[in-house]
């Protein structure tokens, strides 16, 4: 008994150790270009990384302008498991940009943000 | 704390938006009508935390109990043994409706409205799409066959043995919907899945075993004081010693998730929702775990000293059961809770 506790108690220290990692749900870790970011020149894509890997079919990414003008843009594909890449429709004028992202991590839960760059002429 | 104070506090922890806004957050409630998705979920999750801990604790106990507890000679105790199969013959259709809500429940809260529960496509992409859909198929799978097996005529060694097996998978299939399916594939990941089924599976023995133990000693008011006295002590030293294995496992298992959600930073938990809940959980079990010290090294020592007032300190040890047993139930409204808070990063 007691050596079964102790193989437990290592157990629980190895446990212990190895969580060190920030995970739960899925927050916006990076992006490109970067969160408030301004930019010199159109991006040819937005690439988003997350704090945990996501589940593609229930994300997307949206981006308009800042007067709210949808943008058209590719479906956003996962190159990673936690990185959207979404491919821009055409080259983007000088100006302010929203991007809207909604995704839902492997462990079912959903998130969403918005965050904003801009293209300098 | 009553369940209510839990859930507002949960509530507030899942508006509170944790990081800058930039970062994302978790989707506001939509008020659809009076039940939110997230009372939805908690209520879906707490009743089928409830008929699968009674699915596995319920069946597994007839197995350290020995067999002439389950026959109907000397020592027998049919009367518990018949409530127990009728306990469990309830248990599976609930668990099986409960677990079908918990999936829709977590399909609306992903798409943020209970609208698209009935849109075939979204299920599609539900089952096919996702890494837990694999998981939720299997599920519900196991809780069809569930049914079966309850509607199954022959109640025999082998029927608790099906059940006991249902209940074990439903347990160890749970940890893929939830906070422990974060750590990926690898052996980070491995660790943190078997870390939830450990506990998963300590508790519902330990919390599952409760009601046929109080069929149990229901039973014992048919026998003479003397036997009675004999039987209960023995069938309390076989449940403790099931309940002492299962204890230090729940414990250690149950620091180690906790570890896993905070990323080793304990302190984390002092100044969030997430915190605020898990010590509300960490209270009850704290409770319940003084209840059960009590029924082990009080209770039972008094009963083996008791002579003719034997039957006196068994209609006391039932009350302590049930209270035990109420608040296990308790323990499992909290767990429903936790699981659906997003835990500090």
């Amino acid at each position: 008994m007691r050596k079964i506790l102790k193989i437990l108690a290592a157990a629980t220290a190895a446990c212990l150790l190895a969580a060190t990692a920030a995970f739960a749900h899925a927050f916006l870790d990076t992006a490109s270009p970067g969160v408030g970011a301004t930019v010199r020149g159109s991006p040819s894509e937005l690439r988003l990384s997350f704090s945990q890997n996501i589940v593609a079919a229930f994300s997307g990414v949206q981006i308009s302008t800042a007067s709210g003008q949808a943008v058209s843009a590719g479906k956003a594909v996962l190159v990673a498991p936690n990185v959207l890449t979404v491919r821009l429709g055409r080259a983007l004028s000088p100006g302010a940009y929203v991007v809207s992202w909604h995704v839902v991590s492997v462990d079912t839960h959903p998130t969403s943000g918005t965050y904003q760059f801009t293209v300098a002429p | 704390m009553s369940i209510f104070q839990i859930l507002v506090l949960a509530a507030a922890a899942a508006e509170e938006a944790p990081f800058q806004a930039d970062m994302g957050s978790m989707p506001p409630e939509s008020g659809d009508g009076f039940i939110t998705i997230f009372h939805f979920l908690f209520l879906a999750r707490w009743i089928h935390f409830a008929a699968v801990f009674i699915l596995f604790g319920s069946s597994f106990f007839w197995f350290y109990m020995g067999h002439e507890r389950s026959e109907s000679g000397l020592g027998g105790l049919p009367r518990a043994l018949r409530a127990t199969k009728i306990l469990l013959c309830v248990a599976a259709p609930i668990a099986a409706i409960s677990g079908v809500a918990w999936l829709a429940g977590i399909l609306a809260n992903m798409t943020s409205g209970f609208s698209n529960v009935v849109d075939l496509e979204t299920w599609r992409l539900f089952f096919f799409e996702t890494q837990f859909g694999p998981v939720s198929i299997v599920r519900l799978a196991l809780l069809a066959a569930a049914i079966v097996v309850v509607a199954l005529p022959w109640r025999n060694r082998a029927w608790f043995s099906a059940l006991l097996h249902i209940g074990a998978f439903l347990l160890i299939t749970q940890a893929w919907l939830g906070h422990a399916a974060e750590g990926g594939a690898g052996l980070y990941g491995t660790v943190m899945i078997t870390a939830y089924c450990v506990h998963a599976l300590a508790a519902a023995a330990w919390v599952g075993g409760l009601p046929p133990l109080l069929f149990a000693l229901v039973e014992q008011r048919r026998f003479n004081p003397h036997d009675a006295r004999d039987w209960t002590l023995d069938i309390l030293s076989r449940y403790s010693l099931m309940a002492m294995a299962a204890v230090p496992l729940i414990v250690l298992s149950g620091i180690a998730n906790a570890a896993f959600r905070v990323a080793g930073a304990f302190d984390k938990l002092f100044y969030t929702g997430y915190g605020d809940v898990l010590f509300a959980k960490v209270g009850v079990v704290a409770l319940m775990l003084g209840l059960a010290a009590f029924n082990r090294f009080v209770a039972m020592p008094r009963l083996r000293a008791a002579s003719l007032k034997g039957m006196g300190q068994i209609n006391r040890l039932r009350v302590s059961v049930a209270c035990e047993l109420a608040l296990g139930a308790l323990v499992l409204a909290v767990a429903a809770v936790l699981g659906i808070t997003p835990p500090p990063q």
